[in-house]
């Protein structure tokens, strides 16, 4: 049985599973490791597979990975999913397998009453109370969703002025009502959301002399890509089916949009001569037949698995995402599932190749440290001063640099805006189940044993091992180093009052390291 | 700070720094120092003078640094507000107007012929957002909603476009102290700021990007121990605090760079705005003054120019509180050796006060492309034109000698 495996499956297979029969899940045609019998049934626990076995994945495949994941792989998938998880989460995440954990990601749970009243204490500053969600919200996989969508659908409150400032959270909550909806119902929400409305002119489009802003962007950004199919003369077409939405203001509430048909150009439009008949498009319409043109799924496809997986999937793999979506009717959970269990999602080419953004990244440490936003100070202060850091470090959530969205990956990179990342770290909240403040307590030896010469390593190595950290030894006398205040004096031989900061700065600076601000 | 300098020298990283100074030749074979290496040195097609941006953040009262005093309508604008006979220095060329008496130090320069007050000057279609208005400044393009102009300041731009040098455009807001710039370890001895250095450079085999992040890293560590020594060192003349004071330790670095970006905040006098700018004005003024000097003592001011401008001006009317609100044109005053001192764009008129707000005749842009040509020696062209971003050149003066 073993040696009609093929290479990839077989290299682990063959080490691990002598002696099992059921042989059907593993080696399968394809040659990846496919699904494997349930090992926990047989009594061989994940943490014995032979470490060579991880991230066997193949880059090009999305037929499922195996559901059994070792601990590194379930970290991987939950920095991506989910920001970051603390190590009860990965443990978690082990036990269950990679469905269930994908499903328990994909089911959306009730916020808590607290989390909601303590949101809408930031009222229209939609950054701040997306940050109470980002950090504590149950649902992380949305979030993270959510700031995929609102990179692709990019609209900046700055734009709004007054009474219109609420729009920006109107937007926000849009978004994240359609985040993991369905992708045609949330292009018609997107259409007609009044901030969006207001930043690329679609509010402004009156029928006699309608504005192209929007018509332009929908396809060029948002549902085809640059020069995909479309011509200028279909810009020109859509645009006048784009007319006869406007915003109403009346009394004291958001401005809210309203169609109206005769604001709208009832003449016949025609899009895409090559592909359809021409008849009197209306914005529905108008995404009904970009959501006919396989280069639409496509796009979705290729932007969700590039933001997950890596940046060169095959066009045979977006052609089987994109059928994914067609048939579910352009429901975007399917898909997302079927990227985070497929094989690329736990290949090599899937592992430090990205670069957190710098909410990602502030968000991944919060989480995988279980932080909370307790204390009156971090309920008021601390969320504000954290925001600003966020958009000193480059991103300012609801303000993107323009309607193509953030830059991503490498340029992050700009000094002034890495070091206000580590400016960032300062923001601490409370940590743990204890809601200790100012360190993560619950995550390291005791506060008695600080005195003790041992304490030093332990305590790198409980951090590291944290972050899912290899670290080697000069690394690791590295952060010892920092510790003991730079070489001058042993930390177990400091001043307990000033033991914490070291402890601070020593995780700040591992909260730095290449693999924790990339991924 | 970081302990004595003996101190300081025993680390680890002092015994390298040392080391690496006997190998002089290793430090210019690498290109990010030798960059740095060099003294300052004439960009090619520039003058080599330094621009100064001090940007007044909350909307800079002009009516209050350059009053009509004498004007009927503007003391009847401002019942309590107004400054009066007493509160100003009468210009010499025409005495209808004056320097608030906060501003001792900018009327003396202005009887120097160093002062340019450049009037009136705004942009079109008045935005009264602080947010956006800042940011229509710092862009330098009226309509924010993306495109090139959106991607980086314009004094960033022009730095791409003619000078690219890693310190042309330093700004003191995101450098903070430079004398501790870098990776911000606020503990004794630095221990973490060391530990990032030696981390980014110890590392092999990481992925591209891994890679790419932990070049970044070194370079912010070399970068900012190049910015770090050369502030070090700084004694000022006086009692140097504030923003003007990191803008003076940078000035003096000799690190090549062009343009020099601070700002003043806390302009924005909704309310008791008399009592707001006894702390503002003079504040401003002095250690604006204290930054001349130390530039003086070091001979670097002949080469400088300090541009002060706001986001907007304020209201010719008083309101209840009292204060003024949002306004749309604001003064913006150029100061320095090269400057054609005097009262340029378009004297506040009588018709002007009669209005909501001063209005305007000179559009900023104007300004400061005329800094980028007349004081940096730069084409202003690739940094303010863009398609639908049409202004008008014309500052009414000559704004240097």
């Amino acid at each position: 049985m073993i040696k009609t495996w093929k290479s990839v499956g077989a290299r682990w297979c063959g080490l691990v599973l002598v002696g099992l029969l059921t042989v059907s899940g593993c080696g399968g045609v394809s040659g990846g490791g496919g699904g494997v019998p349930d090992i926990g049934v047989l009594g061989i626990s994940p943490a014995s597979l032979d470490d060579g076995a991880e991230f066997g994945g193949h880059p090009q495949f999305m037929s499922p990975y195996r559901d059994t994941l070792t601990s590194d792989e379930a970290y991987h998938l939950l920095r991506r999913a989910a920001f970051g998880a603390t190590p009860d989460q990965v443990d978690a995440a082990v036990a269950r397998g990679l469905d269930a954990t994908v499903d328990d990601l994909l089911t959306l749970k009730t916020e808590s009453q607290a989390l909601q009243t303590l949101a809408e204490s930031f009222e229209d500053r939609a950054d701040e109370r997306w940050l109470v969600y980002l950090i504590e919200g149950a649902n992380p996989l949305l979030e993270r969703m959510t700031l995929i969508w609102h990179d692709r659908f990019a609209a900046s409150r700055r734009v709004l002025a007054g009474r219109d400032r609420n729009l920006g959270v109107v937007h926000w909550r849009m978004l994240r009502a359609n985040a993991l909806g369905n992708y045609r119902d949330f292009l018609a929400q997107l259409t007609i959301d009044p901030l969006m409305l207001i930043w690329l002119d679609g509010a402004n489009s009156p029928k006699d002399s309608p504005n192209e802003n929007y018509a332009r962007e929908f396809w060029e950004l948002f549902t085809l890509g640059r020069d995909v199919l479309y011509t200028e003369d279909d810009i020109h077409e859509s645009t006048r089916g784009f007319t006869g939405i406007t915003l109403l203001r009346d009394g004291e509430g958001d401005a809210r949009p309203i169609y109206d048909i005769l604001n709208h150009d009832e003449t016949v439009k025609n899009v895409f001569p090559g592909r359809a008949s021409a008849e009197n498009h209306d914005y529905l319409s108008i995404i009904d037949l970009t959501l006919e043109q396989f280069e639409a799924a496509r796009y979705v496809a290729g932007n969700l698995f590039k933001a997950f997986v890596h940046d060169h999937p095959s066009d045979a793999v977006i052609d089987e995402l994109a059928y994914t979506l067609i048939e579910s009717d352009f429901e975007i959970a399917p898909l997302v599932r079927k990227i985070l269990t497929s094989q690329a999602m736990f290949s090599d080419d899937a592992r430090g190749n990205q670069i957190t953004s710098p909410v990602e990244h502030l968000v991944g440490v919060a989480r995988t440290f279980d932080m909370h936003i307790e204390s009156e100070e971090s309920q008021t202060n601390q969320v504000r001063r954290l925001a600003r850091d966020l958009a000193a470090a480059g991103q300012q959530l609801l303000n993107p640099p323009g309607v193509e969205g953030w830059s991503e990956d490498e340029a992050w990179l700009e000094d002034q805006w890495i070091i206000n990342r580590v400016e960032a770290f300062t923001r601490t909240m409370e940590y743990g189940p204890d809601r200790t403040a100012y360190l993560p307590l619950h995550l390291l030896p005791p506060t008695d044993e600080w005195d003790q010469r041992e304490v030093r390593g332990e305590m790198v190595d409980a951090i590291a091992s944290v972050f899912h950290l290899d670290l080697e030894d000069e690394e690791r006398d590295i952060y010892v180093e920092v510790l003991d205040l730079n070489g001058y004096r042993a930390f177990h031989l400091i001043e307990p009052e000033n033991q914490p900061r070291q402890v601070f700065e020593m995780i700040r600076l591992m909260a730095m390291d290449e693999r924790v601000i990339g991924r | 700070m970081n302990g004595c300098s003996e101190c300081r020298s025993l680390t680890r990283r002092g015994l390298l720094r040392r080391a690496g100074q006997a190998a002089g030749a290793v430090a210019l074979a690498d290109p990010i120092l030798r960059n740095v290496a060099m003294t300052h040195a004439q960009t090619a097609g520039g003058t080599g003078n330094l621009l100064v941006l001090c940007e007044l953040n909350g909307g800079f009262d002009g009516l209050s640094f350059l009053a009509p005093y004498t004007n009927p309508v503007f003391a009847a604008n401002r019942p309590n507000l107004a400054l009066g006979a007493d509160d100003v220095f009468p210009l010499a060329d025409d005495s209808g107007y004056g320097i608030g008496r906060m501003f001792p130090f900018f009327n003396e320069l202005y009887g120097q012929g160093e002062v340019a007050i450049v009037q009136q000057v705004a942009y079109p279609d008045m935005n009264g957002s602080h947010f956006e208005s800042q940011e229509i400044y710092k862009f330098g393009v009226r309509n924010l909603v993306s495109g090139p102009g959106t991607k980086a300041s314009w004094y960033e731009r022009l730095r791409q476009s003619h000078f690219d040098e890693p310190y042309g455009v330093l700004d003191t807001r995101s450098i903070g102290d430079p004398r501790r710039y870098g990776y911000p370890d606020r503990t004794y001895r630095g221990a973490a700021q060391d530990a990032f250095a030696r981390l980014a450079r110890l590392k092999q085999n990481r992925t591209a990007v891994q890679q790419s992040i932990l070049d970044t890293y070194d370079k912010i560590d070399r970068l900012g121990e190049e910015i770090r020594t050369s502030t070090e060192d700084f004694v000022s003349t006086g009692e140097a605090t504030g923003e003007f004071f990191r803008a003076a330790m940078l000035a003096s670095a000799n690190l090549g760079t062009q343009v020099l970006k601070l700002s003043y905040g806390g302009f924005d006098t909704h309310a008791e705005q008399d009592t707001a700018n006894e702390t503002l004005f003079p504040r401003l003024n002095d250690e604006f003054a204290q930054f001349v000097n130390d530039l003086q003592a070091r001979g670097l001011w002949e080469r400088t120019c300090v541009c002060f401008y706001s986001e907007f001006g304020r209201r010719n009317a008083e309101n209840g509180s009292p204060g003024t609100d949002h306004g749309h044109g604001g003064h913006m005053i150029l100061v320095g050796p090269g400057v054609s001192g005097g009262r340029k764009g378009q004297n506040v008129t009588t018709a002007d006060l009669q209005e909501k707000s001063l209005p305007y005749y000179v559009d900023f842009r104007a300004v400061f492309s005329a800094c980028i040509r007349d004081w940096l020696g730069f084409d202003p062209s690739p940094v303010f034109q863009f398609d639908g971003e049409a202004y008008d050149e014309e500052v009414g003066g000559e704004l240097f000698a």
